[in-house]
């Protein structure tokens, strides 16, 4: 009788494995100390679960000693590999380290993009905590280099660049000339409308994800993406206006900020938008 | 005269001569907004000397502030 062997990838190891041979048995092979299992992106597989060929198993103790090298692949254990490796290639710039771009860059940071450059030339002030992800003791802080220092903390492998400076028509090639992908993430309307202009006449290559329409309180469903062209997509309802007194809050701005992100990861993925 | 603006043809009963009298026709604030003529992007500063011409195809991206 022959034994077929299956490939299988242990904490990103390739190893070979008897047909049949379930989680328990690897667990008890490989990793004895092991008191969590994600298996394909599935947390706590059933033990009798029987492995399959190129199955991915991480297997690891909650309260281990994780080396650097090590935390990149059990942070990004419940996203599927592949897509993984495709968002380390990116390079992702956010203009404006705001309540839209401190969401943005969070969430970017968290799926695993390999660079992310943040510009913003202001410092964090108290009315941006409400919605702005930064912390009391960063007040006088500049948000470019207090965002980059946040990240740092939550995914230490992504590289992170802060550029302490206002983005305009006259620098964007120098700053962000390397991205395939921009989100503008300002306040201002008409700094949003110039800086749009600029990065898609000066990087005619890079595709462009910008926000507009995203004050108050209004229902979520209201918040859509416009695609333009390839090159360019709008995410908000178009015409809710800070400037009308309705305010920003963090869910709102969050959910703008959060479908910017899903876009940018869609667009490294090629999936639909 | 007539121009697909945002996917949209509208019709215009006197020809519009330039992309900067289409948006003051329109109501839209140039400094907020980014404007695509056939797939072109068009620098703010020229929206006044940017002719348009029967049949052309317009995005315009009016901005609203917050974030």
């Amino acid at each position: 009788m022959t034994t077929t062997h299956l490939q299988i990838y242990i904490n990103d190891e390739t190893h070979s494995v008897g047909a049949g041979t379930t989680i328990a048995q690897v667990r008890a092979r490989f990793c004895p100390e092991a008191t969590a299992a994600i298996l394909n992106t599935v947390p706590n597989p059933p033990a009798e679960t029987i492995l399959r060929n190129h199955d991915r198993v991480y297997l690891y103790e909650h309260a281990g000693d994780f080396a650097c090298a090590d935390l990149r692949s059990l942070i990004l254990a419940r996203q599927p590999h592949a897509a993984s490796e495709k968002l380390r290639g990116a390079c992702v710039g956010i203009a404006g380290a705001g309540g839209l771009g401190s969401v943005v860059a969070e969430n970017l940071a968290r799926a695993g993009v390999g660079k992310l450059i943040i510009a913003d030339f202001d410092v964090i002030e108290p009315s941006n905590l409400n919605r702005q992800r930064f912390r009391l003791s960063q007040l006088g802080l500049s948000k470019a280099e207090a965002l980059a220092g946040n990240l740092r903390e939550y995914t230490p492998f992504v590289d992170v660049a802060a550029v302490n400076e206002r983005i305009s028509a006259d620098n964007c090639v120098r700053i962000l000339g390397s991205c395939a992908i921009v989100c503008e993430c300002f306040d201002a309307a008409e700094s949003k409308a110039s800086l749009v202009t600029a990065l898609r006449r000066q990087i005619p290559g890079c595709i462009v994800v910008a926000a507009s329409g995203l004050a108050g309180c209004g229902p979520a469903r209201s918040i859509t993406i416009r695609r333009v062209s390839d090159k360019l997509y709008i995410v908000g309802d178009q015409h809710s206006d800070s400037a009308d007194g309705a305010g920003l809050f963090a869910a709102r701005v969050g959910i703008a900020a959060s479908m910017q992100a899903l876009v940018v990861v869609q667009l490294i993925l090629g999936e639909q938008i | 005269m007539k121009l697909t603006i945002n996917s949209e043809e509208r019709a215009f009963a006197q020809p519009v001569t330039t992309v900067a009298r289409l948006l003051e026709q329109l109501g839209v604030p140039a400094a907020r907004t980014a404007v695509e003529l056939n797939g072109c992007v068009i620098e703010q500063h020229r929206f006044g000397e940017s002719e348009l011409q029967d049949g052309d195809r317009m995005e315009i991206v009016s901005f609203v502030g917050g974030g």
